[in-house]
């Protein structure tokens, strides 16, 4: 029996396109949390925090069949339900109530930075500042998952290995599990690290 | 000064016009929006979530048919004479449906572009019209179809690979319905719970190739030299121009029926060997790996385009697995009416209880609505 909790976002997505309902959930219960309090701050209404999530979620399970291996869930759910959020706050007949804020902001911030780079880490600081904030109990769901899946680089820089040696070391681990456990978990094992060695 | 400008700025997102740096400052900007207010306690917000957790989609029907004791076999056919709307003539049309009810779908779908781009489509329109440079409503409405820019990694959507030829996906969930027009003008009504895959334009293409899972009506344009093909998971349809009505849910038998013009039917994995045509008023069934032919029931098809729910001597489960889609509910089977049989006639205008309520004058059955469940009862 898979213990869901444990899997990484990327077996989950892996699991979610083939329809998997017990990937879905766990996805639920991975980062309701965190969308229901993002959508909640913006819109400080909390049945229409609820239909934003609710919307959310519904459409990652319709469109499951063409979500992308490779992508990052968190930043996919955050970029997703803010551009319902601006999509909604854009519209004309609310876009007056956030004027003024807007308004603030960029007299405070009269340029901005265009460059992919620089959007995709002020997004991964924040989803990083929001898990950090969450309450112990809900944290640990993701903590449990998260290291786990620790990329080469991520394991090198907290060993400070450089990457080729724990890429071998990985490998070396990988060859006696293969004689020990038999070729399946093997595979999986495998088919896992291949993703992670691709992601980056 | 900042007003107008801030005003601007949200007007260009809207209409799609704003630019990369513009999008850049919103984004930036809802980030730090109301950071500092308070949160909702934990509490309420797993309050939430378990409502939110009840209406997800795509929940395993429980397996808890129980057969209970048959049916006498006396009132086994049953017939619901209700073409005509006396019944519910005389009740109001409320807006707001009462806490045990469900509402019927409305137009709903997801356009999902190529290049990466979703769209929720409005549901005070019924249809988007397709081309090789914009997709607009029905009504003359231009949809924003511009690529909002992110990371190439960070999408899970589809790989972004803009050109003509690339697929495009429209799907309409559960309680939904959306009509569109292909680049080539094929019309396409989509029934709840469909998929559609379909090229931005068809040029220089030598096949007009689509992909269906769920039901659709097609009005193919007629092009002798550019045949229209549909695929759907086990079957693939090849026409040149026709009217035609496909049912390809996954979970059911696959249905072709031909309004007009002729269409050659065949298995996905053998396109020429097991091919059979269809005349107009023909209906082909694709079950267990086998092509066969019959007369259709032209009213029974098509009645979901024309606003009805319509069964014919139907079982039960036929008959709420059709309103299980428009409706958007599941149902719990405490007993079952194995022997009955049900005919009617209801408007998809009307919410569940009605038609519910039409089911069960006969006698054979009962139901408890419960939030998006239906309970089935003797």
């Amino acid at each position: 029996m898979l213990n869901y909790t444990t899997l990484p976002d990327k077996e989950l997505i892996t699991l979610l396109k083939r329809s998997d309902h017990l990937a879905y959930t766990e996805i639920f219960k991975r980062y309701h949390y965190l969308m229901i309090i993002f959508a909640y701050k913006k819109l400080k209404d909390e049945d229409a925090a609820k239909d934003f999530v609710q919307d959310l979620f519904t459409s990652l399970w319709l469109k499951r069949e063409f979500l992308l291996e490779t992508g990052n869930l968190s930043a996919y759910l955050y970029v997703s339900l803010r551009n319902k959020l601006l999509d909604h706050f854009s519209h004309q007949k609310v876009a007056d109530k956030y004027i003024d804020a807007l308004a603030d902001f960029l007299s405070k911030h009269p340029t901005t930075n265009t460059d992919y780079l620089v959007r995709e880490k002020q997004l991964s600081d924040y989803i990083q500042k929001q898990i950090q904030a969450l309450p112990a109990k809900m944290r640990q769901v993701f903590e449990l998952s998260r290291h786990h899946h620790l990329s080469y680089k991520e394991i090198a820089k907290e060993l400070s290995l450089s990457e080729k040696t724990v890429n071998s070391q990985m490998v070396n681990a990988l060859n006696r599990l293969r004689t020990k456990l038999g070729l399946f978990l093997w595979i999986l094992v495998a088919s896992f690290t291949l993703v992670n060695i691709l992601s980056w | 000064m900042e007003h107008q400008n801030a005003k601007t700025l949200l007007s260009k997102y809207q209409s799609g016009q704003a630019t990369d740096a513009e999008r850049a400052m919103l984004e930036k900007w809802i980030l730090q929006y109301n950071e500092d207010q308070t949160e909702l306690h934990s509490q309420r917000i797993e309050e939430l979530a378990g409502q939110i957790y009840k209406q997800l989609p795509g929940k395993k029907h429980r397996q808890n048919i129980r057969l209970w004791s048959i049916v006498t076999t006396a009132a086994a056919l049953t017939l619901l004479t209700l073409g005509t709307w006396i019944y519910f003539g005389k009740t109001p049309i409320s807006q707001t449906a009462p806490v045990s009810d469900i509402l019927p779908g409305t137009n709903k779908a997801i356009l999902s572009l190529a290049n990466g781009r979703t769209i929720n489509l409005k549901s005070n329109k019924t249809g988007i019209n397709i081309s090789a440079d914009n997709i607009t409503y029905n009504d003359g409405t231009k949809i924003n179809t511009q690529v909002i820019p992110i990371l190439p990694s960070m999408p899970l959507g589809p790989v972004p690979e803009p050109g003509p030829t690339s697929l495009n996906t429209i799907t309409v969930p559960k309680g939904g319905q959306y009509q569109l027009r292909l680049s080539d003008g094929t019309k396409v009504w989509l029934n709840a719970s469909s998929i559609l895959h379909f090229p931005a334009s068809f040029s220089g293409l030598s096949e007009r190739k689509i992909e269906l899972l769920g039901e659709a009506y097609f009005e193919v344009a007629k092009d002798s030299k550019h045949p229209f093909i549909v695929k759907t998971h086990r079957q693939q349809i090849k026409v040149l121009g026709t009217h035609f009505n496909l049912e390809a849910y996954p979970t059911q038998d696959i249905t072709t029926t031909l309004l007009e013009g002729s269409v050659k039917v065949s298995d996905a994995t053998r396109p020429v060997s097991g091919a059979i045509i269809l005349k107009p008023g023909e209906q082909s069934r694709y079950i267990a790996g086998k092509l066969s032919s019959q007369p259709a029931d032209l009213t029974l098809v098509l009645a979901w385009k024309k606003g009805k729910t319509v069964f014919k001597n139907a079982e039960l489960k036929t008959i709420m697995t059709q309103l299980e889609r428009w409706y958007n509910f599941e149902t719990i089977y405490k007993s079952y009416p194995a022997e009955a049989r049900f005919s009617g006639s209801v408007s998809r205008s009307k919410n569940i209880s009605q038609v519910l309520d039409l089911l069960a004058s006969t006698g054979e059955v009962h139901f408890k609505v419960e939030e998006r469940k239906v309970i089935v009862m003797k």
